[in-house]
């Protein structure tokens, strides 16, 4: 099934939509989580809360590319699951949760809204640099920075070995952070 | 906190550079993966190689041994004597040397056939 009709399916809350989604693309969301979580379980919940988010978020978003629109959301969960781990794992369970209960002292909206606005303007800057970059290279630092792809799976994927895939990444970075500055993106 | 706020806003780059680098649709990485397997192949070829000549030996001592297979090189058994052997043509009167070499090939001693060669080429030299 193609992408339009699988939104269309969405925005008529028929659940095959989400039935559609998953055979299309539960394998790469389970992917991207499992890259950034390293484990079956963790990675396959993170999925299915994807799902549900997407259910939720069409409508009233009508996404122009489906698969990385569900990429991003698996992404971002999958990150804040991983920090519930870690803290989980530190003993440090209750500070997460003592700071989103502080959080609702701080004037949580224009805090968001803050961080939203820096947020996009380094994603401007970073996309920024990544226009200026050659093909390769482009993907070398998005499998790397997005999909948390591990450098050996890189190397393997593009045909380079490990040395040169970090020396490039090494680069990649020092640029990054010139260019940050350049655009008076603190961080 | 500053690096999970570049994670984050990695995160929202725009969908052109993720779908580029994609993990499933991207042909490369399908192409990395036979290249590795090849690789790997061709780390064992020279194991192969040794294994092969040795296995290769090992047949040709164990047929050398039990006469398994005829060697057309290997010296004519005494059931040949029961054929009649054809008049001698003029190529075949030839010097002394020729003589003993033909006799020494015909000769079932037992002898191995690079030793029959040996005494060949010896004779010949002395000569």
């Amino acid at each position: 099934m193609e992408d339009d009709e699988i939104v269309e399916l969405f925005w008529q809350r028929s659940e095959s939509a989400i039935a559609a989604t998953q055979i299309k693309y539960s394998k790469y969301c389970r992917s991207i989580a499992y890259s950034i979580l390293r484990n079956y379980e963790d990675a396959q919940e993170c999925v299915n809360d994807a799902l549900v988010n997407v259910w939720n978020a069409i409508p009233p978003a009508r996404p122009s590319v489906l698969c990385t629109f569900l990429g991003k959301i698996t992404r971002n969960l999958s990150i804040n699951a991983l920090e519930k781990l870690k803290a989980q794992k530190r003993g440090l369970g209750q500070v997460p949760l003592v700071l989103s209960e502080l959080d609702e002292c701080v004037g949580q909206a224009e805090c968001e809204a803050l961080q939203r606005a820096e947020l996009e303007a380094i994603t401007d800057a970073v996309n920024a640099f990544l226009e200026q970059l050659d093909a390769e290279k482009r993907k070398v630092f998005v499998r790397r920075y997005w999909y948390a792809s591990s450098l050996e799976e890189i190397a393997c994927d593009y045909s380079m070995n490990v040395s040169k895939v970090k020396s490039i990444l090494f680069r990649l970075r020092k640029k990054l952070k010139r260019e940050l500055e350049k655009e008076g993106v603190s961080l | 906190m500053k690096s999970k706020q570049l994670l984050l806003a990695i995160g929202g780059i725009e969908d052109k550079y993720i779908e580029e680098a994609d993990l499933e649709l991207n042909v490369s990485s399908f192409k990395g993966k036979g290249k590795k397997l090849m690789l790997s192949a061709w780390r064992y070829a020279p194991v192969a190689a040794c294994a092969a000549i040795v296995l290769a030996a090992a047949i040709s001592a164990w047929q050398n041994e039990y006469g398994l297979l005829q060697n057309p090189m290997r010296p004519v058994s005494d059931n040949s004597a029961s054929i009649p052997k054809p008049a001698a043509t003029p190529a075949q009167n030839g010097t002394p040397a020729e003589n003993s070499t033909a006799a020494a090939v015909q000769s079932d001693s037992g002898e191995s056939q690079l030793a029959h060669f040996f005494n060949i080429g010896a004779k010949v030299y002395v000569q």
